[in-house]
């Protein structure tokens, strides 16, 4: 009978440890960023003629792009930010179209969508604000080509937005990305969506905003001690 | 003992699937040689947008120049003496600005031998109505002592002319602005237009050159526009 009771006991105490262990990584759902792995990037075009594979560092991808939400607090934050003040030569007539007013969206526009119409020096502005910066070119291609992500499920079917890149409109800018050549110069010539982003990004000016055109940020990775870690499927 | 034994294997078993479900919530890395790549989750736990406010937005709202100057840019350089200052330090003047940077072997000593082409074309009653400005895109490299050395090397009249040492994110933003397109080699140099670009007194470009070795004629014209 004591024997039993011990049992018991035991058998509660393990319940709880596994309840904990739940919980524990419950709280731990809803990641906001990544570690992607440094690794080499093959860059869709070739580096006069040779593959030209780049080496990436170890970097935080942030799984979200930025809302209207978090864009609001930057320019509440920033007044020189808001739709009525920003200067021509930072961000086109488009900036913040959609939105109502400085410091209103308007009821058709989502706190949690990716915000729209924002020029590169404006993400670069709320990047800082956030302590980050925007990803590379090289950055982003490499996270998304080698499908790094660990649950796509986190991304929100409402980020179908291209994102601008710190340096969007330097690679290749010496041969024409955009014209029917362009395949001849690439390393995977039948990478269409690839052909589609580094075309979409020459044709645009830092201070063009965009409706179809966003931002995520990414951080420096200098720190080991993330908590969780999931290895590519 | 029985008893004993009736109550022991639930409870190891249960032992067991605890342990197993805290492992796979860890990630399993048993086959670390297929899985080269591999990524990191962190929790959302980060909110230091407060204390980072100040680092950002050298955009200022600034009255003085007009919505399509580059004066509107607030950044901090350095120039070839170690002072900081700001681009619109140069208002007032006609500027003749490019980006270059000092270790460059081929391009960039053409561009300011250009400048200089011009430099010398303007009668010398009217030079202190114009400014030369380079803008080093290698930030590494170029300290404002390595830009010192680069205008003695090429003979800079440093009443006239002025170098700058940026950070990246500086450079990149002015860059941008003036159309400049710049990429750093795995060598460490640099693949970049050749680019001179003219900005009237309120900075606002006025013209801009592209191309090497230009005649003096072609120029002069970009001044006069």
């Amino acid at each position: 009978m004591k024997l039993r009771s011990l049992n018991i006991a035991i058998l509660i105490i393990a319940l709880i440890a596994g309840s904990l262990a739940q919980s524990k990584s419950a709280s731990k759902s809803h990641p906001t960023k990544i570690l992607i792995s440094g690794g080499y990037y093959l860059p869709l075009f070739k580096d006069n003629g040779e593959p030209g594979k780049e080496y990436v560092k170890s970097f935080y991808l942030d799984l979200y792009m930025v809302t209207n939400g978090e864009y609001l607090k930057f320019v509440k934050a920033n007044p020189q930010w808001r739709k009525s003040n920003a200067k021509r030569i930072f961000a086109d007539q488009n900036y913040l179209k959609k939105w109502k007013s400085d410091l209103e969206y308007g009821k058709d526009v989502n706190d949690s969508d990716p915000v729209c119409n924002v020029s590169w020096f404006a993400a670069n502005a709320y990047s800082r604000w956030a302590g980050k910066r925007l990803p590379t070119v090289a950055e982003w291609e490499y996270a998304f080509s080698k499908k790094l992500i660990p649950n796509e499920k986190n991304i929100s079917p409402n980020q179908n937005l291209y994102e601008w890149a710190f340096d969007f409109n330097e690679t290749n800018f010496q041969a024409s990305s955009v014209c029917g050549g362009a395949g001849s110069s690439a390393n995977d010539p039948k990478n269409y969506e690839a052909f589609l982003r580094f075309s979409f990004r020459d044709n645009l000016k830092a201070n063009y905003c965009l409706d179809d055109l966003g931002f995520r940020c990414v951080s420096d990775s200098n720190k080991k001690n993330s908590e969780i870690i999931i290895s590519e499927k | 003992m029985k008893n004993y034994l009736i109550g022991f294997v639930p409870v190891t078993l249960l032992t067991i699937a605890v342990i197993t479900y805290v492992d796979k919530g860890n990630g399993n890395f048993g086959d670390e040689k297929n899985k080269t790549q591999f990524v990191q989750v962190e929790n959302a736990s980060e909110n230091n947008t407060q204390k980072k406010q100040d680092a950002c937005c050298k955009v200022e709202m600034a009255g003085e120049h007009s919505d399509n100057s580059i004066y509107q840019l607030k950044s901090m350089w350095k120039d070839q003496d170690g002072n900081t200052i700001k681009l619109k330090k140069f208002g007032g003047k006609k500027v003749v600005l490019a980006m270059i940077y000092t270790s460059c072997p081929t391009a960039c000593p053409v561009i300011v031998n250009d400048m200089q082409k011009l430099e010398s074309s303007i009668p010398e009653k009217e030079l202190s109505s114009y400014h030369f400005v380079l803008v080093s895109i290698d930030p590494q490299r170029d300290s404002p002592a390595q830009l010192k050395k680069f205008a003695g090397e090429k003979k800079l009249d440093l009443q006239n002319w002025t170098l700058l040492a940026g950070t990246q994110m500086d450079i990149a933003e002015l860059a941008q602005m003036i159309g400049f397109r710049y990429k750093k080699n795995a060598s460490g140099n640099f693949t970049h237009s050749s680019l001179i670009t003219i900005l009237d007194k309120d900075g606002i470009i006025e013209n801009q050159s592209e191309g090497l070795n230009q005649s003096a004629e072609k120029l002069i014209a970009i001044l006069n526009k």
